[in-house]
C-alpha cells in the first residue's frame, strides 16, 4: 500500500429517475413518485397563494398560520391533538409563490390524516382569539429578528433589488397594526378554500394508499379555477444601500436579477454560481473566509421564483471589513470575467456537481422536491439530463463569457448592515 | 431494523459496516471521542477549534476538500461537548477515496501556522455570528455556566470566551492531535450499497497500520449534588424578556432515557405540547415555548426556555410552569397523550432510517454512548415506556432543588 497514491476515481454518474405518476383527479394534479420500502410518505399539497397574492403584508404568513387551526368540525386544540397523535410531521407554510401544506406520515395513519386535512381545507376554523394571538407573536418574532445584522440585510435586499415589484413587499414594524382579521380569512377563502392545487405523493406508495388519496381529492369541492398572478417587473436601486446597527459583525448582501430556468443559458450560469460562491471550493469561501479568515461563510446562491430569479451573494463579515469584502467579491467577478478557469479546476467543480446532482436523486422524498423544482416552471425530467450534458461539455470560455453576459457589476445592489467602517 | 457487520483493528479502531442497496450514495462517518468535555478550563473551544484544524490537509492529500469534491462528494463535521463527528457522502464507487482521506488525516495531519491562523479567525467570526451577534445568542452558554458547577458541561463547545481561543498555539493543537486523534479514539461507520467483506479489507488496508495513542483521560469530574434552586438575572438588549430553565437529569445510557425523552415531548415538543397549550394559546403569558432534553451521555439537562409577553412578570409564568408540572405528578399523563408522543417518535425514528448519512451517524453514536445494538432496541425502549413511569420521573427528577433558571432581563431604553 502506498499513501501518496491515490485510489482511482469514476465520475461517471447514473441518474436513477423515479416515475412521475401525472394524474388529474377532480380537477386536481396528482403526482405520485413510488420508491423506496420505509412506511413513511410525503404528502405536500400546493397552493397558488404566496406572498404575492396578498393585498398587504403578512397576510399571507398569518392566513396560513391560522390555518393550523383546525376546522368547524375539530377546534384548534383538538386538531393539535389529533394530528400530532397521529405521529404527523406537518407544516403550513407559505414562500412568494406558494402556500404549502405538507405532511410526513406513517403509512397506517394516511386514512385519518387525509381526513383530517380534509375538513381543514374545506371548512377551516380560522378564530379569531387565535389570529391575535398570533399576531402578537409575529410581531414579538419580528422585533426580536430586527436584532440581527442578517435579517435586516435581507429585508432591505429584497426591497431595492424586487423594487416596484411584488416580491419587494416586505412587512415593517408598522404593517402589524395595519392588518385586521378579515384580510386573512379573506384570503383563505380566496386562495386555499374551493382552489385547485397540486398534489405531490412520495414514498412507498400502495395501491390502498393511492385510492385513499382519490378518495381525498373526489370529496373536496373545486369551486374556482385558479389563475397565476404574475408580479410588476423588478426595477432594482443599483447602488450601495448602508443600514446603520451597532452589532459585532455587518452583514453583507449582494445581487442582482437572472434569466429563468427556462432560458437556454440558465445552466451555464448556474454552473458559474457555483464556482462563484455556491459550495465549500468556490472561489468566494476560498478567498474569504479560507485565505482571510474575516467570515464563519460565504454563499451565493440562485433564487427562482416564478417571475423573477436572481443571484445573491450573503456573508457576515469582521465588523471593520465590510468594504473590503465587497471590493474582494468585486474583484472576484473581475476575475470570472478576465481569467479562464484552469481545466483542473473545471474539472473539480464539474465532479463536484455530478456528486451533487446524484445526492438529489437519492431517494423518492428528494426526486420529487428536484420535479417540483423544474415542473412548476414547465419543464421536465429532460431538464436534469440537459444539465449532465452542459456539465460535460462545458469550457472555460463559455465560462468566462457568462460571466460578463450575466455578471455586470453595474447591475448588482448592494446592501450593507452595521460594521464601523462607514 | 439496521443490519450491520461490527469489526475491531488490532489497533482499536472500531468499525461498523451497513449495507442499504436502495442508494448509489456511501456515507463514511468518523466520530472521535473527544468533545469540550475533555479540555482544559483555561483553553475551552479548543475541540471544536481543532475541527476546523482536521480540514487543513495532510501529508499525502494536502488539500482534503478537493479532493472529495473532486470525487462528487460533501463533507462536514460537528463537535459537541462529547464528541467529534466527520462524514463524507460520496458516490458508492469512490468509498475508496474517502477512506484514503480519512486515514490519511488520522495518521499525519498537516499542521502549520497560516492555517493556525486563518482557522482562529474564522472560529472567532463563527463564535460572533453564532452566540454575540444573535439576540439571546449567548443565553444556553449562561445556562450551562448555571447549571454545571464541578462538570465541564459548564461551557458550550463554542468554548467560555474568545480569549481562550485566541491564546491556542501550534504546540497545543498538535498535542491535542496526538492524544486524541488515533484510531482507538474512533469509530468508523459506513454505510451503502457495498459488499461488506471487499469494504472490511479497504478499510484494513487504509487503517490498519495507523498506531494508537496512550489515552489517559483524568477521571471524569462528578458534578456535586445541587442543594438548592439557583436563579441567575442577566440584562441584554433584547426586545422581549425570556426564561431558561434547567433541570438536572440523568444520562443518554440510563435506563429510564426514553421516560425522560417522551417527558420533555409530553412538556413542549410541539404545538400540541401541555406547556404551548396552556401558556401560549389558553394564558397567552408566552410567546413561544419548548421543552427538550439535551441527551448527553454526562448527566444532562431537561431544558424549558420561552419568550414572555410583554406586560407579563417572570413570576407568573413560573406559577404556571408548576402548575403543569404538579398536575403530571398528582395526576400523571392519559393513555391517550403518552400514544401521541410515541407515534412523533416513531415517525421520526422511520424517518431517520431512511438515509445513509443519518444511518452512519446513529450507527457511531449508538456504539460511541454506550453499544450499537442499542439502536435496535431504541423504538421498543419508547414503545414500552407506562404512564405510571412518566409519571414517577417527574415526582423524583423535576424538582425544586434540581432546577437553575436564568432569566433575561430587556434593558430599559430611556
Amino acid at each position: 500500500m502506498d499513501r501518496s497514491i491515490a485510489p482511482p476515481i469514476k465520475n461517471k454518474i447514473e441518474l436513477t429517475k423515479l416515475k412521475v405518476q401525472k394524474e388529474i383527479w377532480n380537477n386536481i394534479e396528482l403526482n405520485f413518485i413510488d420508491g423506496g420500502s420505509a412506511p413513511l410518505l410525503k404528502i405536500e399539497l400546493v397552493y397558488n397563494a404566496g406572498s404575492k397574492y396578498q393585498s398587504q403584508p403578512l397576510v399571507a404568513s398569518l392566513a396560513f398560520d391560522i390555518l393550523r387551526d383546525g376546522s368547524k368540525k375539530l377546534n384548534g386544540k383538538a386538531f393539535k391533538e389529533t394530528i400530532n397523535g397521529l405521529g404527523v410531521y406537518y407544516g403550513m407554510d407559505i414562500s412568494k409563490d406558494f402556500g404549502t401544506l405538507s405532511f410526513y406520515v406513517l403509512e397506517r395513519n394516511l386514512k385519518p390524516l387525509l381526513d383530517l386535512v380534509k375538513e381543514v381545507v374545506a371548512q377551516p376554523n380560522l378564530p379569531e382569539k387565535e389570529f391575535n394571538r398570533l399576531l402578537q407573536k409575529e410581531k414579538n418574532d419580528f422585533l426580536i429578528d430586527c436584532e440581527k445584522t442578517s435579517f435586516l440585510a435581507r429585508q432591505k435586499f429584497a426591497e431595492v433589488l424586487f423594487n416596484e415589484s411584488e416580491y419587494g413587499h416586505v412587512a415593517h414594524l408598522e404593517d402589524f397594526n395595519k392588518l385586521e382579521y378579515q384580510m386573512t380569512k379573506s384570503f383563505i377563502y380566496e386562495n386555499v378554500v374551493g382552489a385547485p392545487f397540486k398534489m405531490l405523493v412520495s414514498g412507498n406508495i400502495s395501491n390502498s394508499s393511492k385510492t385513499f388519496f382519490k378518495q381525498f381529492l373526489d370529496s373536496l369541492e373545486i369551486t374556482f379555477k385558479g389563475t397565476k398572478k404574475q408580479v410588476q417587473r423588478c426595477k432594482p436601486i443599483n447602488q450601495l444601500h448602508v443600514v446603520k446597527k451597532d452589532s459585532e459583525q455587518c452583514s453583507l448582501m449582494l445581487g442582482k436579477l437572472l434569466p429563468s430556468k427556462t432560458h437556454p443559458d440558465y445552466h451555464k450560469i448556474s454552473v458559474v454560481n457555483t464556482l462563484f460562491g455556491g459550495y465549500f471550493g468556490s472561489r468566494l469561501m476560498q478567498n474569504i473566509r479560507e485565505d482571510k479568515g474575516w467570515t464563519y461563510g460565504i454563499h451565493s446562491t440562485i433564487l427562482n421564483y416564478e417571475d423573477a430569479s436572481s443571484l445573491v451573494i450573503s456573508t457576515d463579515v469582521l465588523k471593520d471589513k465590510g468594504h473590503q469584502t465587497i471590493s474582494e467579491i468585486k474583484k472576484e467577478i473581475e476575475k470570472l470575467q478576465n481569467e479562464l478557469i484552469s481545466e483542473k479546476e473545471l474539472a473539480v467543480l464539474r465532479n463536484y456537481l455530478k456528486g451533487n446532482l446524484l445526492k438529489g436523486f437519492d431517494g423518492a422524498f428528494e426526486q420529487i422536491d428536484r420535479y417540483f423544482s423544474v415542473d412548476s416552471f414547465g419543464l421536465d425530467w429532460s431538464y436534469y439530463d440537459d444539465y449532465i450534458q452542459l456539465l460535460e461539455a462545458i469550457t472555460p470560455e463559455d465560462i468566462k463569457e457568462i460571466s460578463i453576459s450575466y455578471l455586470k457589476w453595474e447591475d448588482f445592489v448592494l446592501v450593507k448592515v452595521g460594521g464601523d467602517d462607514l | 431494523m439496521i443490519n450491520y457487520k461490527k469489526y475491531q483493528l488490532d489497533n482499536g479502531l472500531k468499525v461498523i459496516i451497513h449495507q442499504d442497496k436502495s442508494t448509489p450514495i456511501v456515507a463514511v462517518n468518523l466520530a472521535f471521542d473527544v468533545g469540550a468535555r475533555d479540555e482544559n478550563p483555561e483553553m475551552t473551544g479548543l475541540a471544536h477549534y481543532f475541527e476546523h484544524l482536521m480540514f487543513s490537509g495532510s501529508k499525502n492529500a494536502p488539500d482534503y476538500d478537493v479532493h472529495v469534491q473532486n470525487a462528487g462528494g460533501q463533507n462536514n463535521a460537528f463537535t459537541s461537548n462529547d464528541y467529534t463527528n466527520y462524514y463524507i457522502t460520496l458516490p458508492k464507487n469512490n468509498l475508496e477515496l474517502a477512506l484514503w482521506l480519512e486515514s490519511d488525516r488520522m495518521f499525519q495531519l498537516n499542521l502549520d501556522e497560516k492555517s493556525l491562523e486563518v482557522q482562529r479567525q474564522v472560529v472567532i467570526e463563527e463564535f460572533k455570528q453564532r452566540y454575540l451577534n444573535q439576540p439571546y445568542g449567548n443565553n444556553l452558554s449562561e445556562l450551562r455556566k448555571l447549571t454545571y458547577k464541578d462538570h465541564p458541561y459548564q461551557w458550550s463547545t463554542i468554548g467560555k470566551e474568545i480569549s481562550h481561543i485566541e491564546k491556542v498555539t501550534l504546540e497545543d493543537a498538535n498535542s491535542f492531535y496526538k492524544k486524541f486523534y488515533a484510531p482507538n479514539n474512533c469509530i468508523l461507520t459506513i454505510c451503502g450499497d457495498i459488499n461488506q467483506v471487499d469494504t472490511f479489507n479497504m478499510v484494513k488496508k487504509w487503517f490498519g497500520n495507523i498506531p494508537s495513542s496512550e489515552i489517559t483521560r483524568p477521571n471524569e469530574i462528578k458534578e456535586k449534588k445541587q442543594k438548592e434552586m439557583r436563579t441567575k438575572t442577566v440584562e441584554e438588549d433584547v426586545p422581549l424578556n425570556a426564561f431558561l430553565w434547567s433541570f438536572k437529569v440523568g444520562t443518554r445510557i440510563d435506563q429510564d432515557f426514553p421516560v425522560a425523552d417522551l417527558t420533555s415531548d409530553i412538556l413542549g415538543r410541539d404545538e400540541s405540547s401541555l406547556l404551548h397549550q396552556k401558556m401560549a394559546v389558553e394564558l397567552n403569558l408566552v410567546s413561544s415555548i419548548s421543552a427538550y432534553l439535551t441527551g448527553d451521555r454526562g448527566p444532562g439537562m431537561l431544558i424549558i426556555s420561552g419568550k414572555i409577553n410583554d406586560g407579563i412578570d417572570f413570576e407568573d409564568v413560573e406559577k404556571e410552569i408548576w402548575n403543569t408540572i404538579n398536575q403530571l405528578k398528582q395526576q400523571g399523563i392519559s393513555n391517550e397523550n403518552l400514544l401521541k408522543v410515541k407515534n412523533k417518535f416513531e415517525t421520526a425514528h422511520v424517518y431517520g432510517e431512511m438515509n445513509v448519512m443519518n444511518k452512519a451517524m446513529n450507527l457511531a453514536y449508538a456504539e460511541l454512548c454506550n453499544e450499537v445494538e442499542d439502536i435496535n432496541k431504541e423504538l421498543k425502549s419508547y414503545q414500552n415506556v407506562q404512564a405510571i413511569q412518566i409519571q414517577k420521573w417527574v415526582q423524583l427528577t423535576l424538582k425544586e432543588s434540581s432546577l437553575s433558571k436564568l432569566h433575561v432581563k430587556k434593558l430599559n431604553h430611556g
